[in-house]
């Protein structure tokens, strides 16, 4: 007998006509799933509710979490769940490493939850994570990290590891911090990227947006010109899609088209790579953001 | 065998089935679409395993759907020659 579906549960109502997706054939997502699994390992994938997850775990690619999966902040637009954080595993950094070498992966992302509990911010644990990696596969290595409330010695520590690419999310712009990002300070963010490339000019600093959550035309202009300002080399645009009913709920959906406009805007202001769309995330398809563009340095 | 016609995970949240773009009888090509599913970030399109015949559907417009679950089958074109 089949049970009767959970209806205030299910998606009520139709999507615009892009924001579809054809799923990969095969089972190669089961591969990856059964992997994190067995090494215990969190993803971003997953407690973010990404739309990618069956695409890139089919293409045997996860951005993975670490530090837990409870964060410290209470971010409007964002799934993963607050509360008491987790003690961190000190084993964490050789599973991630096995899993990035069983995935065969040559450029592995790693973020974590916003850890406002510990005295470093969890600086030290990603150092960790960037050598293991890069002691077990040789793979590049980029860090999608929290702010660490701007406390410029554990971005040293993290910056220390040398990671190829370093991503720190503005996510929006300024007027809707307060709804979106709850504790995040717009000018910390775009203090910690300019701090980065100041430290190591030959780390690639990335940054990434949602947008459809209300603002601007003109506010994104004026966050994109921070950026670049602030030496920035790799931008992404993407939709922004509230994970339950409870989040902020999507102001307007934007059109591909519009996503091309805007992306053609940003590419005047001199970023290495710009990648924009509706399901454009910081992490997708990473690799393919960073490799034409390796021995480039459009801050020189 | 025929083959089974899964759904795969999509990451949790309430998924449901929208339509089927064929009908128990019809041939199907691997890849094709087959079944659109509708979540609350976005609309999948599931595409066909294999080569064949659609032989049976076990989910129907607005069912709620799981990861594995068993959508339909397809006796694939080797097995029918």
């Amino acid at each position: 007998m089949r049970s009767l579906p959970l209806l205030a549960e299910a998606p009520q109502r139709r999507l615009p006509d892009w924001l579809k997706k054809p799923l990969p054939r095969g089972n190669e997502d089961f591969f990856t799933h059964r992997l994190l699994a067995e090494l215990r390992l969190e993803t971003v994938c997953v407690n973010a509710r990404c739309p990618n997850q069956a695409e890139c775990w089919s293409r045997r690619t996860a951005t993975f979490m670490i530090l837990g999966n409870v964060c410290t902040r209470p971010c409007g637009f964002c799934s993963v769940p607050r509360g008491e954080p987790l003690e961190i595993e000190n084993d964490e950094p050789e599973r991630l490493a096995e899993a990035a070498y069983r995935l065969r992966l040559k450029h592995v992302v790693i973020t974590s939850v916003t850890r406002d509990d510990l005295p470093d911010g969890g600086a030290e644990h990603f150092r960790r994570c960037i050598l293991a990696v890069r002691q077990r596969t040789g793979a590049a290595v980029e860090v999608l990290t929290p702010d660490f409330l701007g406390d410029r010695s554990a971005l040293d520590t993290v910056i220390s590891a040398r990671p190829e690419v370093f991503n720190h999310n503005l996510e929006t712009v300024p007027r809707l911090y307060r709804r979106v990002r709850g504790r995040a300070d717009y000018q910390r963010s775009l203090d910690l990227l300019a701090y980065v490339k100041q430290q190591d000019r030959t780390i690639i600093t990335k940054t990434g947006l949602m947008l459809g959550l209300g603002e601007t035309l003109d506010e994104l202009l004026d966050v994109l010109a921070d950026v670049r300002a602030a030496g920035c080399d790799i931008l992404t645009l993407g939709q922004y899609l509230a994970p339950t009913l409870k989040h902020i709920p999507v102001a307007r959906y934007v059109p591909p088209e519009e996503f091309d406009r805007i992306a053609a805007n940003a590419r005047r202001f001199g970023f290495l790579q710009v990648v924009a769309g509706p399901f454009v995330r910081s992490s997708y398809h990473a690799d393919e953001m960073v490799r034409p563009h390796a021995q480039t340095d459009p801050n020189a | 065998m025929p083959k089974p016609i899964q759904m795969p995970d999509l990451g949790g949240g309430p998924v449901r089935l929208s339509i089927w773009y064929a009908e128990p009888g019809e041939r199907v090509l691997e890849g094709e679409r087959l079944v659109e599913v509708l979540t609350d970030r976005a609309t999948f399109e599931i595409v066909a395993p294999a080569t064949g015949t659609l032989t049976e559907k076990y989910a129907f417009p607005n069912d709620p759907l799981q990861p594995g679950q068993l959508l339909g089958l397809i006796l694939e074109d080797t097995l029918l020659s």
